[in-house]
């Protein structure tokens, strides 16, 4: 009587079934990547850790194998595979991009140095899994730039120092003059005595208070370029250091640029190479193994 | 009558003893001249340093007896730098006697025309070597404490500043091996502890800077430099900096950082195949090394024996 009211219960054979079916997927899943890595297979474990990356970018297809949904039972050993990884990619890179310098931060994620000369940039991180560089887009940006100026034979800051240039030659004269500023005061300062001994007639008291007025104008304005000259000296050395951290980074820019071209020949091979790292390292991998069997 | 026979006595003994002090006196004399003799002749290495040091401290004049021309102390230091030179077949220098001076001076071949050199003792038995037209003293000599310490920064004011407006490199070139020469010889001869500072064209020769610390603004500037007389610097291990010539390599770096001492302390490195080249050899022949040290001369200035050279 009681057994009427019970809700019936799922087969329990069915779900014995499933659950065996899909631990038994994970199962397959987790030995496939365990074999791909026992035989240092990086295409195929880059295949199994993102299979929807792999179709899309090397295979060109939309479509991802049921295995895609097992992608998730390694996020949390991504570290791990990271630095598995690194090892052929790395190598693969140094011989690519011979100027970039991978540092390990932790373990798998690496930092991009350009170049090998003093204080060279960093340039952003190299995103192992997804076989991407994560460059640092201001850097870039700066590159990028360095190489539409080539044309007209100017460098990224080389408008900047032109301008502080300038501007420093324009406090060099203010400091050199000082001496004919002192003699124009003295000159004012006498033709303001002068003027306020005038004893004009009354229709001349307007003309001498404007000629007063336009004698301290003009010795306010001196004043104030002596004061200008004053710290001239001082804004002149702190003026060479930007001058020289402007030029060390032109420097800097100028070797990454000289770097590229040497490698790639320009700044569009060079994009074009980076955007598609992911399959170009996939295809070396898969190039290399038929080398290696055959 | 007792008192006369006194008075005749007493003048007596004072004959006499007049007559025992000149004959020491003149013993002394010419003992002096048979150790001068020494001094210009010997081709016995020993003999030659004994007797430079026997006639630097001589006291030759008495109250009986004293001589109206002389040498000095600074003129037998510098007879005996000549001597070990000839003893190695080295005839790097003059040794003339200045007329107006009154004493000996040393002329090399190549920088006679600017300048001229002796000894300037100080008062304990030490000698420095003295440029007579900046008064810088280029190198200290002790020959009783066995030692000689190269002054970095007269080198570097004497030699590179004032010399390279005047004159060819190869004849600083010149100076610069006498006194690596005479240095030498006093180490192999008679074990002499030596500095050679900037001189020192080892591999193992670090040259320290005077300021321990080192701003990075100073690299900097050499790697604009370098890299507008295409040479470029390059990052080294441990924060250091590299720069490649064409004959040797140049490494900038803090001791600390590299591990090789416990207090931050930047010194400068020059190596080079044949240990031939040396951080004064850089600065010779290198332009814009040369202008980039001397326009950061209070940052950058080598280290000299601070016991010696305040």
């Amino acid at each position: 009587m009681m057994k009427d009211n019970q809700f019936s219960l799922s087969d329990h054979d069915e779900a014995t079934n499933n659950i065996e079916f899909a631990l038994s997927k994970k199962v397959e899943y987790l030995n496939q990547l365990r074999e791909a890595i026992k035989q240092q297979d990086d295409r195929l474990v880059y295949q199994l850790i993102n299979q929807s990356r792999y179709a899309q970018l090397l295979l060109k297809k939309r479509s991802v194998s049921e295995m895609a949904v097992q992608e998730e039972l390694v996020v949390k050993d991504y570290p791990q595979i990271q630095q598995y990884l690194s090892l052929k990619l790395i190598s693969y890179l140094r011989d690519a991009y011979p100027f970039f310098y991978f540092e390990e931060m932790t373990v798998g994620k690496f930092k991009i140095h350009f170049g090998n000369w003093w204080d060279r940039k960093e340039f952003g991180y190299l995103d192992v899994l997804n076989v991407e560089f994560k460059f640092d887009e201001e850097e870039l940006a700066k590159l990028a730039k360095s190489f539409e100026l080539e044309s007209t034979n100017k460098r990224v800051n080389t408008d900047k120092i032109n301008q502080i240039s300038t501007q420093n030659k324009e406090r060099q004269e203010l400091v050199d003059s000082q001496d004919e500023r002192d003699a124009e005061k003295d000159k004012i300062r006498e033709e303001m005595k002068r003027n306020s001994q005038e004893k004009g007639r009354p229709w001349d008291a307007g003309r001498i208070r404007e000629e007063r007025r336009v004698l301290k104008e003009r010795l306010t304005k001196l004043t104030e370029m002596d004061e200008e000259a004053n710290s001239a000296y001082q804004d002149i050395k702190s003026s060479e250091t930007d001058v020289l951290s402007l030029a060390k980074e032109d420097t800097l820019i100028g070797y990454e640029r000289q770097s590229v071209i040497g490698v790639f020949g320009d700044f569009e091979k060079f994009t074009k190479h980076n955007n598609e790292l992911y399959s170009n390292y996939l295809s070396h991998l898969i190039s290399q193994k038929g080398q290696v069997t055959e | 009558m007792a008192e006369k026979e006194k008075k005749l006595i007493s003048t007596k003994s004072r004959l006499v003893e007049f007559n025992e002090q000149i004959k020491l006196s003149l013993n002394n004399g010419i003992k002096f001249t048979e150790t001068l003799d020494i001094l210009m002749n010997t081709q016995d290495k020993v003999e030659l340093i004994d007797a430079a040091m026997s006639l630097m401290g001589y006291q030759l004049d008495t109250s009986y007896l004293t001589f109206p021309q002389k040498y000095s102390a600074a003129d037998y230091c510098l007879l005996f730098f000549n001597r070990l030179m000839d003893l190695h077949d080295n005839e790097t220098a003059i040794l003339h006697f200045s007329e107006p001076r009154k004493a000996l001076v040393h002329e090399i071949p190549g920088i006679n025309a600017v300048d001229s050199f002796s000894f300037k003792i100080d008062d304990s038995d030490g000698a420095y070597y003295v440029a007579q037209e900046s008064g810088a003293s280029l190198f200290y000599l002790n020959l009783r404490k066995r030692m000689i310490r190269i002054n970095s920064s007269a080198i570097t004011n004497v030699l590179i500043v004032s010399y390279l407006e005047k004159l060819d490199a190869k004849a600083i070139k010149h100076l610069e091996m006498m006194l690596i020469d005479f240095a030498t010889y006093l180490k192999e001869d008679y074990g002499f502890s030596v500095d050679l500072n900037l001189l020192d064209s080892g591999n193992p020769a670090r040259y320290e800077l005077a300021e321990d610390m080192l701003k990075r603004d100073v690299i900097d500037e050499l790697f604009v430099l370098a890299s507008e007389n295409e040479l470029m610097v390059e990052a080294g291990a441990n924060n250091s900096a590299v720069l490649k010539l064409a004959n040797s390599e140049i490494t900038i770096y803090d001791q600390k950082q590299m591990g090789e001492n416990d207090n931050e302390k930047w010194v400068i490195a020059v190596m080079d195949t044949t240990q031939e080249i040396s951080w004064f050899d850089i600065l010779l022949n290198e332009p814009f090394i040369r202008n980039w040290y001397l326009n950061n001369i209070s940052e950058l200035s080598i280290k000299s024996d601070p016991l010696i050279f305040k």
